[in-house]
């Protein structure tokens, strides 16, 4: 028995078959899971107004006899929470692999600017046009994100890996929100609530069907990023590097950068700009359970949404009747953190 | 050596072929002109156009009949002095920080202080009940905490003192992101209190008047006074911290009242129109197009710039998209924040960048 | 493996040549060793055979197949790279990054069979680094970074092993140990090449000694044929005599010696 053997759970059915998993990542996942089945349910219970834990067992049970509370909770809070969760895992995940392609602890959509870019993209959809489907503004967003990743990378190309590329990212990033503020402050128009809270990332008006779609498109890119999170671990050694391992490291960092657009593009379109989940849940993940592809992966995007789902529960309920945006807290403890992570990294 | 990050070279070159003295007497020659054109169409422009005769009357033969001359006193002229002012203000802070800290980036919005003048200004309102108007002193306090803060995070930082430049104005940026995110999330939590600073929160010139001028200018003169004294310690540090002490100047005094100096102009602009970011960043740089930064003459043609890229902005805000208006502090941060990045861009380019 | 460079040039812009029509032949079963000065090109030299940059001309095969053939799998099953650029990512353990080496042996489904184990294991007994196997990377040492790197280099079993400055960091009870271990690797049938700065090392451990100097291979053969004073002069201008016996010897630089 060797070490690999001791720290490792071998999920071997048959003799071709060998997926390495920690003993600790193990439990860690399992822990999480639980978490976030808690708080999938008490979150359905919390908020303004008051309901009933039969009421929840009955929403969970698919009882459909609707009654004021089993209505409130079906149209307001589970697409909030479904929403929430699914944003939070994307957004993670995103994070997660725009860190392993830049190879920097700090790349992050927020960061980077690419949240912001893709909010301005949506936000002039909306101030430009009437009427604004699910599939424009999901365009809309894909195109800011491109355009954006594209000026970010013509400062910084020749170095991804320091702080300079985090300043870049701040400054488009202010650029484009500087915009968007100016945008929204010089023009009247229907959706003015919306809008503003959608500049800072917000589950309020999400309903069954836009939360749905984004929980079924956290399942797609899951399963996308299973079958590529293989390489992941090479990638981390570099491109150079990485090609010697046998990685085709040109076409597996294209397609990383490709699935973390994919992960975040629809999140923006319909919740908003949030960012600073991928730097914190991946920065926790890496601590408590060090660095595996994959496993590493799935921690993060486990956190992210109990960490998302939490923000928004909290806002709803810690000072009703006001509801406070998810993204809000989300910025702040993302701005707190960074601060935190900045000295942290700097001083190795 | 004078960290001399400037506009296009080619622009550069073709002015610092004339005289220096010359240079600064035709520079401040040509920004008055400027000003005074400046003025007169930002008095002229409004939601009723005014004739510039009509202007020249009001101001020298007022004459309390005339409805127009009304205006032009009452309204639009404070409205273009508190511009200039605050103009003048924000760029003398910008050019003593960049003096200061010898570097191309700084300024009081990038050094996070604006935004911490917002907070504390925003937590007086909430939890204090003070009234709009009196907003100086949180606000103030809010400034040199921000500021400190940022300096403290430079200095948790600075292992190499190539980057130095960018740790600053990272760290700067961190701070404004922090005090940005704690106000949003304070004015969620009571939004009908907030309503009315919507505007003052982006950099709004439009509501001022001489009676936030009068309370203002006796602690922005001795600000100014103060800046401008400093200014020969000030020169000789360019040379470097050991340079200067044996050369007899109190470094760490000097570094201390310019903060406070800057603190203390950038919490007054703020206490009144709220943060504006950029103009001094970018004041600086115009007056290192026509003279060098040793000596008061910088600080004196930062403040002609800046008042006059102020006003320069609130003019564009009003008419850009007339007859909608857009709000100052917008116009300055979408402007400010491109040649930030362009800044960034030169400075890479000419590699002053680890 | 006979691994074959052929007319091989470089240059990163037009007018900078970092080799100039370099031809060498390495043979299985030798433990070769690359000497010269810094910036000869000797760095630029492995880069060229691992495809991390492209070739400005020539041609470099393996076992008379060109390398430009392979795909990124075969190429890491035959040939494989020790070298100090490799960044180590701060929270990854030993075991896991010496695992690494195995990546290009396995598929979608087998990323940890009982084989890859026992060579993972193996190697890390090997370097002696296996009371490090849970640690992180970055809280080791620069010379167990090191042996990590090589433990990861010796998973990937390749015939072909290209050992670029391998005793950087390293003291100098594991410096003769990796040396050891390259030769032995070299006795077991690999191809075995080495770039080393010190001149003695080279001396008592290579089976064959190329210099490369000015673009050019200067020379290359046996040890005590190309490691002479007239080299030293020319390819590093440094004046020295050689001090020894017919088998041993090192070369001092004149003045030291009254």
């Amino acid at each position: 028995m060797n070490i690999f053997d001791n720290q490792n759970m071998i999920i071997s059915p048959s003799k071709g078959i060998s997926l390495p998993l920690y003993k600790r990542t193990f439990l860690v996942l399992c822990a999480l899971v639980v978490v976030l089945s808690v708080s999938f349910i008490c979150s359905l219970k919390l908020g303004s107004v008051s309901v009933s834990w039969a009421d929840v067992y009955a929403v969970i049970g698919f009882d459909m006899a609707l009654n004021d509370a089993t209505s409130t909770i079906y149209e307001l809070r589970l697409p909030r929470i479904m929403g929430a969760i699914s944003a939070g895992a994307l957004m993670a995940l995103s994070g997660y692999l725009l860190q392993t392609a830049a190879r920097n602890a700090l790349a992050d959509p927020g960061v980077l600017g690419l949240s912001d870019g893709a909010a301005l993209s949506v936000i002039v959809l909306y101030v430009v046009s009437l009427q604004v489907s699910l599939t424009t503004s999901i365009i809309a967003s894909f195109f800011g994100v491109f355009v954006t990743a594209l000026v970010v990378l013509w400062f910084v190309h020749k170095n991804l890996n320091g702080t300079f590329i985090v300043l870049v990212g701040i400054a488009v990033g202010a650029v484009l929100s500087a915009f968007s503020d100016m945008l929204l402050s010089s023009v009247t128009i229907e959706d003015m609530a919306f809008l503003m809270a959608f500049l800072s990332g917000s589950f309020l008006s999400l309903d069954l069907a836009s939360a749905s779609f984004l929980s079924i498109w956290m399942a797609l890119i899951i399963s996308v990023f299973l079958l590529l999170s293989r390489y992941i671990n090479p990638l981390n050694f570099g491109y150079q590097h990485a090609m010697s391992l046998g990685v085709d490291a040109k076409k597996y960092y294209i397609f990383i950068i490709i699935l973390a657009v994919f992960a975040m593009a629809p999140v923006i379109a319909l919740v908003g700009s949030i960012g600073f989940i991928g730097l914190i849940a991946t920065f926790l993940a890496k601590n408590i359970i060090g660095y595996r592809g994959t496993e590493l992966g799935i921690v993060s995007m486990l956190l992210g949404a109990i960490m998302t789902l939490w923000a928004d529960t909290l806002g709803r309920t810690l000072f009703a009747p006001i509801m406070i945006n998810a993204g809000v807290f989300i910025a702040l403890i993302g701005a707190l953190f960074f601060i935190i992570m900045t000295r942290y990294i700097v001083r190795q | 050596m004078f960290q001399h990050i400037s506009l296009p070279s080619t622009l550069s070159r073709s002015l610092l072929r004339i005289l220096p003295s010359y240079r600064f007497l035709g520079a401040i020659l040509l920004l008055t002109l400027m000003l005074l054109l400046v003025a007169l169409t930002h008095i002229s422009i409004g939601a009723r156009s005014i004739a510039w005769a009509d202007i020249f009357q009001a101001i020298f033969a007022f004459d309390s009949q005339q409805f127009v001359h009304h205006i032009v006193i009452k309204q639009r002229l404070p409205r273009l002095v508190v511009a200039m002012a605050c103009g003048a203000m924000l760029g003398l802070a910008g050019f003593s920080a960049q003096k200061m800290f010898q570097n191309p980036l700084v300024s009081s919005s990038t050094l996070g202080v604006s935004s911490g003048a917002v907070f504390f200004s925003l937590c007086a309102i909430y939890f204090f009940n003070v009234s709009e108007n009196d907003i100086f002193i949180p606000a103030f306090i809010g400034a040199a905490v921000a500021g400190l803060f940022t300096l403290s995070m430079t200095e948790m930082m600075n292992r190499s003192s190539i980057s130095k430049n960018l740790h600053i104005v990272l760290a700067g940026s961190l701070v404004s992101m922090l005090f940005s995110s704690l106000s949003s999330f304070l004015m969620q939590l009571d939004p009908l209190r907030f309503a009315n600073v919507q505007d003052w929160l982006l950099g709004d010139i439009s509501p001022a008047d001489f009676t936030d001028l009068s309370r203002m200018y006796p602690l922005a003169l001795l600000a100014i006074g103060i800046l401008l004294t400093q200014g020969r310690s000030l020169d000789v540090m360019i040379m470097g911290e050991k340079q200067a002490r044996s050369a007899g100047v109190n470094v760490t005094r000097t570094r201390h009242i310019t903060l406070l100096c800057i603190f203390l102009l950038a919490s007054l602009v703020v206490s009144i129109v709220g943060p504006i970011g950029f103009i001094g960043l970018v004041v600086p740089h115009i007056s290192k197009l026509f003279v060098s930064e040793v000596g008061n003459k910088g600080a004196w043609l930062s403040m002609l710039i800046g008042g006059l890229l102020l006003s320069l902005s609130d003019l564009l805000a009003r008419i850009v998209i007339a007859p909608k208006v857009l709000i100052v502090g917008g116009v300055s941060a979408s402007i400010g924040s491109i040649f930030f990045l362009c800044l960034l861009y030169f400075m890479v380019r000419d590699k002053r960048v680890v | 493996m006979t691994l074959k460079i052929d007319n091989v040039s470089f240059a990163y812009q037009a007018d900078r040549k970092i080799l100039d029509a370099i031809s060498l032949t390495f043979e299985p079963g030798n433990f070769y060793v690359i000497i010269g000065q810094n910036g000869c090109g000797k760095s630029t030299l492995f880069n060229l055979i691992m495809r991390h940059l492209p070739l400005s001309s020539g041609q470099i095969s393996i076992n008379g197949k060109d390398l430009q053939q392979h795909s990124f799998k075969e190429q890491a099953q035959s040939v494989s790279v020790l070298s100090q650029s490799m960044p180590l990512p701060e929270f990854m353990t030993v075991a896991d990054m010496v695992m690494q080496g195995r990546f290009c042996y396995q598929g979608f489904f087998s990323r940890f069979s009982v084989e890859d184990r026992a060579i993972a294991d193996q190697a890390m007994q090997k370097m002696q680094i296996t009371e490090l196997a849970s640690k992180r990377l970055s809280a080791l040492s620069g010379g167990q970074q090191q042996r990590a790197r090589m433990a990861m280099l010796l998973t990937q079993q390749t015939d072909i092993v290209l050992l670029d400055e391998p005793t950087t960091h390293l003291d100098l009870k594991h410096q003769y140990m990796l040396l050891d271990l390259g030769k032995e690797l070299a006795e077991q049938g690999k191809t075995v090449v080495a770039i080393l700065h010190d001149m003695t090392q080279a001396a008592l451990y290579a089976d064959h000694v190329i210099v490369l100097a000015e673009q050019k291979v200067y020379a290359q053969g046996a040890a005590q044929l190309v490691i002479t004073d007239t080299m030293m002069q020319h390819v590093f201008h440094v004046n020295t005599s050689r001090v020894g016996n017919e088998k041993v010897g090192i070369h001092v630089p004149t003045h030291l010696i009254a």
